[in-house]
């Protein structure tokens, strides 16, 4: 088969955090033509494959050489640098760029820390987990929690926790209850079996009250919590209950209280039965930056290696230091797209190297640009799905020069 | 490249017990990466008189890389705010990292701490196939020792159906299979059953016996022990299955221990951190140590090895595939509690702790590790661990190492701790023994070798890998134990008057057996039925 | 040695100065040079205390900072002893994880005054820490024993995840006050936004909120109302999440 045309099979989707590996891309004319089995979102991550090919020094077209030099310059520079890890990268090209904010003392953060609640409380209380595929074999009564996987998760429900059989659940859907608990405007799937209905104020008090039901105490006479205590009791009647609710942030910004309500409850259903939380998080391996950054520094966000050791300063991240004006020098290595707009504002003032995906296509005109291919199209490696499963990245089409290559290759520069 | 590197350590006092040198005064010869018979006398050489030769450390239990480690790891950030590690000063090769430490460090600074205590290898105990991709991938951040990885078995579906099947020879392939798609060493069961019970929910939540029944009648603790056990034995591993028993940590289990040991009786097999297996008493009734029953039986079965598990005094965190132990210790402690269940193949269970002198358990549990130790008579079969980081970091080692070479320091540790549940125990007795530094030297390097099976490891004969050790003769063991002088992994001078110097890579230990090929027809059938990835992407790296 | 070290702002500093070494007893063996030698990030960059700070005095484990110290961060973190006088606003993690001794703040603190290290599950060992005007969110949060006592307004999550120990409030503490609460107390003298897990048990004159403020009053000479040192006080139980062994004690009345 010429290498215009063939077939790929078993390559793994980031459009979202499910990381789907089932698809089978078809390319032609060195276009992706198919991704099937890709949902809408995955179709659309793949797209046509088509990205720009640029090396750019303030916005004239360079070459690769000289882009990573002058990368390099604006970096030694810089007093306070900052580099930054978006989405699309492998985890071989993360544990580059850490390497990068270790040898200048940087401060280090990732689009990961727009969960930064839920792992906070998952550091101060545990957690209560699974990986997606337990949840199918297991789980016969899910409860999401103010969010529709069909949203933001499209497959989700179909490939893992809810219509596939599995060992306890023969008859898939059918094995298990679903109940959707709706937080005023922010509902549940609508085929659930049954509904909740908790007003968005009274939320984090309701997954208390719910918890207080499970451990045996009255949480007191509030009758408001009458039917979350009731879905505590059916929850402590069930095998194996899953707790669905989104890591990312939603419309309406989330009560900080909650992820810590959450992990807490599902921890406690693990006396009467068994439970797990599955935080739903979003694509392009951002729970590979958060692995990643763990086992490199010990802190999974927001550190800060100016002392010549990491230190962990969650209240300190990206956003908060390029608000402060103590950034001077920024690297952000990434899908600029796929940056918080807050952060990507704020990047625009600041001297900024943008290595990564549409690099020279970045909103903050960056001072040095260089287009990589994306991680899973373009480029292998390693990449982490939602539950911390990681999987292999199988691209489908020759591209600009790799992420992980580049990124050595400055910090090479950054280390002689 | 040039000609390879050549060194001569003269004049330091040997213990090489793998080839039966005990404290002689003679050198050591290094070419390249290698131990030689000798080399031309204009060779550099390197100064060692009046100091302490041994081969590099090999720890044959540690939890240093992977997804519960890593589960660890996010859970304590306290723990590295607490212990900031800057980046060593090295001479060229490669770039120093920073870290941090705890009971979890780092992956760097894991990798430069155990090169500051001579150890050169170390096997990561506890790899669920799933996760196998991100073991390695932090087991290359992670510098200077040779690693290898358990890949756990004895609770995943796949292999309980066979069992219930009567396919003991699929069972085989499959366990076959499995070393190689998780690039792993050996095979390691955590308690049998007993994962695959807890994970499936209902009433009865533990497997508290041989033959309980795991899903069908059929599978039982005792059948997947002794399938797995002749499976590693038939497909000649160099390490033999690698067992945490069931009950691990109840009052009494030192009976399920026995039995564990008598199902395999005859057939080779490695027991790991005994001491937390080794309790007499009864569930809910009260403890004592059972120490002197267990190592008794290890004494007198030559195919049985084991290593202690040894309870140190400080912080630790438990870390273990052995979910429902860690729900146990989440509802007696309300301490932070991770549990991760992991498809089709096993558990994850973290519960930060710390053993304190004056808990009554916690000194049960040292004083069982210290007779474990006291009693064993052969200490190629008995060797050192402190199940990293669960009986405590690694970094405590030679604190251990004092504890049984010193008999002072071990006595007036003794009087401090609380001695409620101490009666019977042997070490109240008064046990008079006092390791030696040869002793030393097989259970923390030869003795951990042989058991892997690592021949070009764990001695310092000719042809042996140039992974070198030399301690300054301090009278205070601990002190010597924790500054060696210089260390050399794979002929490079890592450690230099005592300075971290070089950090090149480690090397990857793995087997990769052969099977019958109509396993993964199989496999490719089970895959698509049930799991959540893709068989294809399920290896780590793709089949030869 | 002398009574006491004061270190005075003379630059303020352009961005956030995190200080968290700088605590009495890490300054009591220290000299006036090796006090002005001590490091401190400035906006990430290195810098010394005597960049920004004028020293008087030396090795005394009494230590006075004035000056406007919104922007210092950390200071008191882990303290074990001592005495710490602030004269003026300081900024977030005053007294973070303290161990021990006492902090006095004429001004306000921001936030996790008194409270636990990111991630951690126990904050604040022992001490006391009296803020004579408002504070951030999370004062006091995790403590496992000591005081922390907010004249002011206190915000979010006031006394949150306690696990012993006690937080006073006398103006009001906004919502989250006391969630995840195992055990101690929070004494509310002004109004406070109780968790729905929080279960009135009794209304008393709880002694030892008397003996408490009593206490306040004469050691750190706050004026405090007698209607509230021999009043009435409601008592609610929780959080009944968790251990359920914690209390709020609202004043309400005479």
């Amino acid at each position: 088969m010429s290498v215009h045309e063939r077939v790929v099979e078993h390559v793994t989707c980031l459009g979202c955090g499910c990381a789907c590996d089932d698809i089978t891309v078809a390319v032609k004319q060195d276009r992706i033509a198919e991704a099937r089995n890709a949902c809408a979102l995955g179709v659309a991550w793949f797209g046509d494959g088509a990205v720009p090919r640029e090396a750019q020094v303030r916005g004239r077209r360079s070459s690769l050489w000289r882009a990573i030099a002058e990368a390099a310059r604006i970096l030694e520079g810089g007093q306070r640098p900052l580099i930054y890890l978006a989405a699309d990268v492998s985890c071989e090209t993360q544990r580059e760029a850490v390497a990068i904010a270790d040898r200048l003392r940087a401060a280090l953060d990732s689009v990961a820390a727009t969960a930064a609640a839920g792992v906070l409380a998952a550091q101060r209380r545990g957690r209560a987990g699974a990986t997606l595929g337990e949840i199918r074999q297991r789980a016969d009564l899910i409860a999401f929690w103010g969010v529709d996987p069909g949203e933001r998760y499209p497959r989700y429900v179909s490939r893992y926790a809810v219509h596939p059989r599995g060992l306890a659940a023969p008859q898939g859907r059918n094995s298990r209850k679903l109940i959707a608990v709706d937080l005023g405007k922010v509902r549940g799937p609508a085929d659930a079996d049954a509904r909740v209905a908790i007003a968005p104020a009274d939320e984090v008090d309701a997954l208390l009250a719910m918890r207080a039901t499970v451990l045996g105490r009255a949480a007191g006479a509030d009758d408001r919590f009458g039917p979350a205590s009731a879905l505590a009791r059916l929850m402590m009647q069930a095998r194996y209950v899953v707790i669905v609710a989104d890591g990312e942030p939603g419309a309406v910004p989330a009560d900080p209280d909650r992820a810590e309500a959450l992990v807490t409850l599902a921890q406690a259903l693990n006396g009467p039965t068994r439970c797990a939380l599955s935080t739903l998080r979003g694509g392009g391996n951002r729970t590979g930056a958060e692995a990643v950054l763990t086992w490199q520094t010990g802190f999974p966000f927001a550190v800060d290696f100016a002392r010549g050791y990491p230190v962990y300063r969650p209240h300190a991240g990206a956003e908060a230091l390029l608000a402060a004006g103590e950034v001077d020098a920024s690297l952000v290595i990434g899908a600029a797209g796929s940056i918080p707009p807050p952060v990507a504002a704020r990047l625009a003032r600041v001297a900024t190297i943008a290595i990564g995906p549409r690099a020279s296509a970045a909103p903050f005109a960056p001072a040095v640009a260089v287009d990589t291919g994306v991680a899973g199209i373009h480029e292998a490696g390693t990449a982490f799905r939602m539950d911390d499963v990681p999987l292999p990245l199988r691209p489908a089409l020759d591209g600009p020069p790799a992420a992980a290559a580049t990124v050595r290759a400055l910090r090479e520069r950054l280390c002689t | 490249m040039s000609q390879p590197a050549r060194l001569r350590i003269t004049g330091g006092t040997v213990f090489d017990p793998g080839n039966g040198v005990d404290g002689v005064v003679r050198d050591v010869c290094i070419e390249g990466d290698r131990v030689v018979a000798d080399l031309p006398a204009d060779a550099p050489q390197l100064d060692a008189r009046g100091m302490v030769v041994m081969p590099g450390g090999v720890d044959i239990h540690a939890h240093v890389a992977g997804s519960s480690v890593n589960h660890g790891r996010r859970l304590v950030p306290e723990e590295h705010l607490a212990d900031p590690v800057p980046a060593p000063r090295l001479e060229h090769a490669g770039l120093p990292r920073s870290g941090t430490g705890g009971t979890i460090p780092s992956t760097f600074t894991t990798g430069y701490r155990y090169a500051g205590l001579g150890y050169t290898t170390v096997m990561e105990a506890a790899v669920a196939p799933l996760m196998a991709r991100q073991a390695h991938a932090e087991l290359d951040d992670t510098p200077i020792i040779d690693a290898g990885c358990f890949v756990l078995l004895g609770n995943d579906d796949y292999l309980l159906r066979q069992l219930a099947a009567g396919e003991g020879a699929r069972a085989r392939d499959y366990a076959a299979w499995l070393l190689g798609a998780a690039r792993a060493y050996a095979i390691k069961i955590v308690n049998p059953g007993g994962i695959a019970r807890w994970k499936s929910g209902g009433a009865e939540r533990h497997v508290t016996g041989l033959d309980d029944a795991v899903g069908s009648s059929a599978v039982t603790p005792r059948l997947i022990l002794g399938t797995l056990a002749d499976a590693a034995n038939a497909l000649k591993l160099p390490h033999p299955v690698h067992i945490h028993c069931n009950n691990l940590g109840q009052a009494g289990n030192a009976a399920t221990t026995l039995e564990s040991m008598n199902a395999l009786a005859g057939r080779r097999a490695h027991f790991t951190h005994l001491q937390f297996h080794s309790y007499g008493g009864e569930r809910g009734k009260g403890w004592k140590s059972a120490a002197r029953d267990v190592i008794e039986y290890v004494n007198a079965h030559p195919e049985v090895s084991a290593d202690v598990g040894q309870v140190m005094f400080g912080p630790a965190t438990t870390l273990t595939a052995d979910s429902p132990v860690e729900h146990l210790l989440y509802m007696s402690t309300g301490r932070k509690w991770v549990n991760a269940d992991v498809e089709l193949e096993t558990g994850c269970g973290i519960v930060p702790y710390a053993y304190r002198e004056k808990a009554a358990v916690a000194a049960l549990q040292w004083a069982v590790g210290l007779e474990l130790f006291l009693l064993a008579r052969d200490p190629w079969r008995v060797v050192l661990s402190t199940d990293h980081p669960n009986g405590g970091s690694f970094l405590s080692y030679p604190r251990l190492i004092r504890l049984l070479m010193d008999r002072a320091y071990r006595d007036e540790q003794l009087k401090r701790v609380n001695q409620k549940l101490l009666a019977g125990s042997a070490l109240l007795d008064g046990l008079a023994r006092e390791y030696t530094l040869n002793e030393i030297a097989i259970i923390t390097r030869a003795g951990p070798a042989r058991l892997l099976g690592l021949v070009d490891k764990g001695h310092l004969g000719a042809g042996a890998h140039a992974d070198v050790a030399i301690y300054p003769d301090d009278p205070d063991r601990a002190k010597m134990f924790s500054t060696p002088r210089y260390l050399i992994k794979a002929g490079t001078l890592v450690v230099e008057e005592g300075q971290l110097r070089r950090a090149p890579a480690g090397r990857r230990l793995a087997v990769r057996p052969t099977y019958d090929a109509a396993v993964t027809r199989d496999l490719k059938r089970y895959f698509d039925e049930y799991a959540s990835v893709s068989f294809e992407n399920y290896p780590v790296e793709p089949a030869p | 040695m002398s009574d006491a070290v004061i270190l005075t702002l003379v630059t303020p500093p352009e961005y956030t100065l995190l200080a968290d070494g700088i605590a009495p007893d890490r300054l009591a063996a220290l000299g006036a040079q090796a006090i002005a030698e001590l490091s401190v990030l400035h906006g990430g960059r290195a810098a010394q205390l005597g960049d920004f700070f004028k020293v008087e005095g030396e090795r005394s484990a009494t230590l006075r900072i004035e000056g406007q110290l919104e922007r210092v961060e950390g200071i008191g973190s882990g303290m074990v002893g001592g005495e710490l006088l602030i004269e003026g606003d300081v900024g977030r993690d005053l007294g973070v994880a303290m161990a021990g001794g006492r902090i006095d703040v004429r001004g306000s603190a921001g936030d996790d005054v008194g409270g636990a290290r990111p991630g951690a599950s126990r904050g604040m060992t022992g001490g006391e820490i009296v803020v004579r005007g408002r504070a951030g969110a999370r004062a006091g949060a995790a403590a496992r024993r000591g005081l922390v006592v907010v004249t002011g307004d206190a915000g979010d999550g006031a006394g949150r995840g306690m696990i012993a120990g006690t937080v006073v409030v006398f103006g009001t503490a906004a919502s989250g006050a006391g969630r995840f609460m195992k055990r101690g107390s929070i004494v509310a003298a002004g109004a406070i936004e109780r968790p729905a897990t929080f279960r009135y048990a009794c209304t008393y004159r709880p002694p030892h909120v008397s003996l408490l403020l009593r206490y306040l009053r004469a050691r750190y000479d706050l004026a405090i109302a007698d209607r509230l040192i021999t009043g009435r006080y409601a008592r609610y139980a929780g959080d009944m999440a968790e251990l359920g062994r914690g209390e709020i004690l609202q004043w309400v009345g005479e």
